[in-house]
């Protein structure tokens, strides 16, 4: 069932990432175009500046999913095969907390700017900061979720070992 | 709050070295400042989307889209057939054919990593099947690539403009002489070395082969006359430049050369989102630690204590080179563009350094950090492309970076490297 549901959001993530990337290009295309035709759209601009937001953080999503994140796991690497899964815990433990942290103030930023308009788009300029809360939470769900398998490696190295985690 | 910025930044680093997300621990990072600081933590979340809603910044997608659709339409391999035909009959021609195509992309694309997906997979096949050692390939490719975001459009340089208030036009001029020394350096290193390591030559084809590969690669060798030309007789943004270059590339794909399905859309346009992710949440995470700084007055304490500590603009810009090469080792380009920018460049201008050669100073220094391990995101794509290791790529790149340096070194001493075009095309400031 949960794994349905991940595929069904993937899927989802990845349509919707795509929309964007499509809509971006069209948006500051048209800008020129219409530049060009010398009856220029006031809105292409801030419609671009919406959709990159949008999509940087859909994109951000869709790394996290796929665990491509840049890291440097030169170091971490050289480490003994417990202290390796340690440090995967504090890690994944740490991911859930910035996660969590971006959600709570994300929807703060949302509320604090439900009435404030966008200055030639008829939206509010909370759109700019609901795809933050999204990103937060799905941080902060992927995070939960290494941290388990995290935890998991790392007692089963404890068992092989003879002994609990410290 | 100074004190606090620099505990901070000092836990950041041990944190990110040991292997904790970079965009995490940057992101963290300014939370624990503006939450120790008793600032409102939903300034963190802002800066990062406001580090989005930019327009120039809209640039790094499309250009990253563009290099997508140039590998999906095949226009890589054209061009890279193209460069073969010109300078394949030289000893290790396939090595200085990889470096001319990668000279002739970067006028398509403004970035390293896309010049390394683009023309990187079809370079390393070629050169491995005329029996390179697969690092040496990759090697090659990954050096070449460096050229990339040095030669115009380029991203780094869009992102310095505007951080910086630099013109883009003049840091675009800037950038092509220093390119093209790029890629005179790697084809002199080549010819040092090809004798040495038995590097093949390819049969040269007669003047009719280099004709038909011209023909087969001509619309593609447009794309980067179309950009500039059209960026500097004022008809779109260099922002706008990208669009405009997505749209030739989809036409060429769809219409020209035909290699283009609609069913090829969707990969395209997922890679170029991941790509993107991967990118701009490190950027975004960096305009939120760039705030803590600003915030922390760790720029006005530095950039004075720079000024005060070294008397010689030589020798400032050799610190900074130091510096620079250092950290970009550890940190993306763009996020440590954003983080060093209103440290380096008021130093700089202090010291009465045109921004527009520090601008190309500071990104060659940044960049010769993706062909650098440990992080080296450009090694970590061609290692994947030429199925060797990164440790093993990661020894065989150690000549290359010497070339690469003595240019480096090159538009640091003498300044008419990179400011002499833009004066002669856009006149002085």
């Amino acid at each position: 069932m949960l794994r349905f549901l991940t595929g069904g959001f993937d899927r989802a993530v990845a349509a919707i990432a795509c929309a964007l990337v499509a809509a971006l290009l069209g948006c500051v295309a048209l800008g020129v175009i219409t530049r060009g035709l010398g009856d220029p759209l006031i809105w292409t601009d801030e419609l671009s500046r919406f959709l990159m937001v949008w999509l940087a953080v859909f994109g951000w999503i869709l790394a996290s999913r796929k665990r491509i994140h840049v890291r440097i796991r030169y170091f971490q690497d050289l480490l003994p095969a417990r202290a390796h899964a340690a440090a995967e815990v504090i890690f994944q433990l740490a991911m859930v907390g910035f996660g969590a942290l971006i959600t709570w103030y994300g929807v703060g930023l949302v509320a604090k700017n439900h009435d404030l308009e966008a200055t030639s788009l008829p939206i509010v300029m909370a759109w700019m900061y609901v795809p933050m809360v999204l990103a937060g939470i799905v941080t902060a769900a992927q995070g939960a979720r290494e941290f388990a398998g995290a935890l998991g490696r790392l007692r089963m190295r404890a068992t092989a070992t003879g002994s609990g985690p410290q | 709050m100074t004190h606090l910025m620099v505990e901070i930044v000092v836990v950041w680093l041990v944190v990110i070295l040991m292997g904790f997300p970079l965009f995490a621990s940057m992101g963290l990072a300014a939370f624990a400042f503006v939450l120790l600081s008793g600032l409102s933590g939903a300034i963190v979340p802002q800066k990062m989307a406001q580090a989005m809603n930019s327009f120039p910044i809209v640039a790094a997608p499309l250009f990253i889209l563009m290099g997508s659709i140039l590998g999906a339409s095949q226009l890589t391999d054209r061009i890279v057939r193209f460069a073969t035909s010109l300078v394949g009959s030289l000893r290790g021609g396939y090595a200085h054919a990889s470096i001319l195509s990668s000279m002739i992309f970067a006028g398509m694309v403004g970035s390293a990593v896309a010049d390394a997906a683009g023309t990187g997979a079809v370079e390393v096949r070629a050169m491995k099947k005329a029996g390179y050692r697969p690092e040496t390939a990759a090697a090659i490719s990954s050096a070449a690539a460096t050229i990339g975001p040095i030669i115009p459009p380029s991203l780094p340089m869009v992102i310095y403009g505007v951080s910086a208030d630099a013109s883009i036009g003049r840091l675009f001029l800037a950038g092509v002489i220093p390119g093209v020394l790029m890629g005179v350096s790697l084809m002199i290193m080549v010819a040092i070395i090809a004798p040495r390591q038995g590097l093949p030559r390819h049969a040269f084809g007669g003047l009719r082969d280099v004709w038909l590969a011209f023909k087969g690669a001509v619309w593609a060798l447009m794309t980067p006359v179309i950009l500039l030309g059209g960026m500097f007789s004022g008809w779109f943004t260099p922002t706008e430049a990208a669009a405009v270059a997505d749209i030739y590339a989809l036409f060429l794909g769809f219409v020209v050369y035909r290699t283009l399905r609609i069913k090829d859309l969707p990969a395209i346009l997922i890679n170029t989102a991941e790509t993107t992710g991967i990118v701009m949440v490190l950027v975004m995470v960096a305009g939120a630690l760039g705030w803590c700084m600003s915030i922390s007055r760790i720029p006005q304490t530095l950039a004075p204590m720079m000024v005060a500590a070294i008397h010689s603009p030589l020798l400032f810009l050799f610190a900074s080179n130091i510096i620079l090469l250092v950290v970009g080792c550890f940190m993306e380009a763009l996020a440590a563009l954003l983080i060093l920018i209103p440290i380096l460049v008021p130093a700089a201008i202090s010291f009465g350094i045109d921004p527009v050669q520090f601008g190309l100073i500071m990104i060659f220094n940044l960049i010769l950090g993706t062909i650098h391990p440990p992080i080296g995101v450009v090694l970590f794509v061609m290692a994947r492309i030429a199925d060797v290791t990164f440790e093993k790529l990661s020894r065989a790149i150690l000549p290359w970076l010497v070339p690469l340096l003595i240019v480096l070194a090159a538009i640091t001493i003498w300044p008419p490297l990179t400011l002499w075009l833009p004066g002669v095309v856009m006149g002085a400031k």
